[in-house]
């Protein structure tokens, strides 16, 4: 009893010395209990009152160039979630502060801005969702020893595989989610499949190698993997009808397109207008309706993503995020990659919580304990190996007809890890 | 086969007439215009964002919106700079570009717009065993059909003599009575209106159109311009032609090793260059002046 009270008063020393510190002090030798203690503390109001700076959360992702359509949905939801972090305390009882300045999808440029927001104080850095983009920035953040999110990488390779142990994505990842797309397909439709891979970035890439394995390891057979190639601005490079035909002469159950728009959406109207009827599965590069126009009256199109956004998701926090979404942007999500803005705030705000402050080192321990913590992107687990999902369960979606619906939330049985 | 050999042929067609939309500029004032692709890239939204008005009436919007907007780079920044040098004008010109691609960013959105422009040209007509797409037959017509008319524009009528003399020396072509600005100007409003065929044809295959829609085709069509000549239009159109039929047909004799389609085509045109320094039609004038 009476050390429970002297960790106690160590834990009102210790909160109090952070406070004094602005939030962005250490305690690298408080235990667990202590931790624990601190929690319980700063989330009293007397302690909030004393916080006189807020925690600066400094965002270098792209608000223009080609990743922007990816980040600044991101961005936006993390506005929103940061927002209702602050009605509801803050974090640590200090207020969120955002400062976004715009990498302008430019690796050098993110990295400028990277050593400036930290120098401003920042204790959480979100990056751009392309982990070629970010690496840059990243590495600044984990010099300087700051909590690094890219909200929705989609590569496993964000975090310890690149040397960034304080480096994070709350996307959900290529292992899980071509995995999911192999293990749907193969049910629905196996078991012979074409994969039209798209080599244009190791995303799809690597979505093909993964949907590939796992095909495999179900017995089913891949009968033709023609490949592709977009340009940087995003069509393709070169036509695809030899590759269609390739296809077509396969004669698939079922066919993986690995890609993106507009070059993923100009490959699925070749598909069609070459006269393959086949049912297409694809993954979260898919996602949304933008692009649907290029091929009109779309059917027998599936796709593996985070949530749906046209209405009839069953998680009520999806729909709330997008209702907060349409009131803060006037504009319906185009894709679902946003959840992940509002789950980076959600876990910085957890993590900081169990770490009891806000050193790099502290918050990503105390993200690596996450074993299925409910967020708004989903049930969300790290370890100290990976730092992005491969578990979590993703929206299987369909376009009939040019409409989309929603399926079914399902995990991957056998994530494909290399 | 067919199909490989058709494919050659639209994608050339559509390279040659981009590559003819900046040889004429070139030609006239000896500008690299970079924003050639936003021109293309304009002509890509007029038709989609006006498309429900019918196909017709979408086309003529789009071809008169790409020629003003070719107007006003002329009247608003290139015309200011007559005395300039090549290297001042190839970076304003840069600057164009990219303060267009973010305009159009700011007002249509960085997410592309999609829409299907003529589905008709979709799909494909059999023959027996051998099938071939309508889009590349309807592309080989439409290039066809705007080449031959460039050509007469170019070789039978005034202005087009005009325009073919202030390529071949215009300080001569000025002393013999050329009014410089309007042969300039034409030469700004047909590369808009080339720009306009260009759009049309690429946002039918691709379904849609996003702000860098045009900088591939005109980094490739300024390659497609230098081996063809600088400063011949003959050159410009062959220049073009040659490279999209290349990517064309590398694209398809590759294989699985399709990926490396650019990185031959590059070694192709290096050694072109080096048998040909002066390009394929080369153009005395310009190289005298280099």
């Amino acid at each position: 009893m009476k050390n429970r009270k002297a960790a106690g008063i160590l834990a009102v020393a210790a909160s109090l010395s952070l406070v004094l510190a602005g939030c962005a002090s250490t305690s690298d030798t408080a235990d667990e209990a202590t931790t624990e203690a601190v929690v319980e503390e700063t989330a009293s109001e007397e302690v909030a009152a004393e916080c006189t700076e807020p925690i600066i959360v400094g965002s270098a992702m792209a608000q223009t160039g080609f990743m922007s359509p990816f980040d600044v949905p991101a961005l936006d939801t993390a506005r929103i979630a940061i927002d209702k972090t602050n009605a509801a305390g803050g974090v640590l009882g200090c207020q969120l502060e955002l400062i976004a300045v715009d990498s302008e999808t430019n690796p050098d440029k993110a990295a400028q801005i990277a050593t400036d927001l930290i120098s401003q104080g920042a204790q959480l850095l979100l990056v751009t969702c392309d982990y070629d983009v970010n690496a840059k920035a990243s590495q600044v953040a984990q010099d300087a020893g700051v909590l690094v999110i890219a909200p929705c990488v989609g590569d496993t390779i964000m975090g310890p595989d690149a040397g960034l142990t304080l480096g994070f994505s709350l996307g959900s990842a290529v292992p899980g989610e071509a995995a999911i797309m192999a293990e749907w397909a193969f049910a629905e439709f196996g078991p012979k499949a074409a994969l039209f891979k798209d080599m244009s970035i190791k995303y799809t890439q690597n979505q093909c190698k993964v949907f590939e394995e796992r095909w495999t390891q179900l017995g089913g057979e891949i009968v033709s993997a023609p490949e592709f190639s977009q340009t940087p601005e995003g069509s393709l490079a070169a036509p695809v009808t030899a590759q269609v035909k390739e296809i077509k002469d396969s004669n698939p159950d079922v066919v993986a397109l690995c890609s993106y728009p507009g070059g993923g959406a100009e490959a699925a109207a070749a598909l069609r207008a070459g006269g393959v009827e086949t049912p297409i599965v694809s993954g979260f590069g898919m996602d949304g309706a933008f692009w649907l126009g290029a091929v009109p009256d779309l059917s027998d199109f599936y796709f593996v993503t985070y949530a749906s956004v046209f209405g009839d998701d069953p998680n009520p926090k999806v729909s709330e995020l997008l209702a907060s979404y349409k009131d803060l942007t006037g504009n319906d999500a185009a894709t679902s990659g946003l959840v992940t803005g509002a789950s980076t705030i959600e876990a910085f705000t957890l993590a900081a919580e169990k770490a009891g402050n806000t050193n790099g080192v502290d918050l990503a321990a105390a993200l690596e304990t996450f074993n299925n913590v409910d967020l708004t992107a989903g049930p969300t687990s790290f370890s100290p190996e990976l730092h992005v999902n491969v578990t979590r369960p993703m929206a299987v979606m369909q376009i009939q007809d040019g409409k989309h619906s929603f399926i079914e939330y399902r995990a991957a049985e056998q994530p494909i890890l290399n | 086969m067919i199909q490989t050999i058709l494919d050659a042929l639209s994608y050339g067609g559509i390279y040659g007439l981009a590559a003819l939309g900046i040889g004429l500029v070139f030609g006239v004032m000896r500008l690299v215009n970079f924003a050639h692709g936003e021109l293309i890239a304009i002509g890509a939204y007029l038709l989609i964002v006006t498309i429900d008005l019918g196909l017709p009436l979408s086309i003529l919007i789009a071809v008169t919106g790409t020629a003003i907007l070719a107007l006003l780079m002329e009247f608003g920044v290139f015309k200011r700079l007559r005395l300039a040098g090549p290297a001042v004008l190839l970076i304003a010109s840069f600057g164009v570009s990219v303060f267009l691609q973010r305009f159009y960013e700011i007002i249509f959105g960085a997410l592309p717009l999609s829409g299907q422009i003529a589905p008709w040209m979709a799909g494909v007509i059999e023959f027996g065993d051998t099938t071939i797409t309508r889009g590349s037959v309807v592309t080989i017509i439409l290039a066809l059909v705007l080449l031959s008319a460039m050509w007469f524009f170019i070789e039978k009528t005034t202005l087009g003599l005009q325009i073919r003399a202030a390529s071949s020396d215009f300080q001569t072509a000025r002393l013999l009575g050329v009014r410089s600005n309007r042969v300039i100007g034409a030469a700004f409003v047909f590369s808009g209106v080339l720009a306009a065929a260009v759009a049309f044809v690429l946002v039918t295959q691709r379904g849609s159109v996003d702000p860098l829609f045009g900088v591939n085709i005109t980094i490739l069509a300024l390659v497609g311009t230098v081996i063809g000549g600088l400063g011949s239009l003959q050159g410009a159109a062959l220049g073009g032609f040659a490279v999209g039929a290349t990517i064309s047909l590398l694209n398809s004799f590759l294989g699985n090793y399709r990926v490396y389609t650019y990185t031959w085509l590059f070694i192709l045109v290096i050694i072109v260059l080096l048998v040909r320094p002066g390009g394929l039609i080369s153009n005395k004038a310009v190289k005298e002046r280099v």
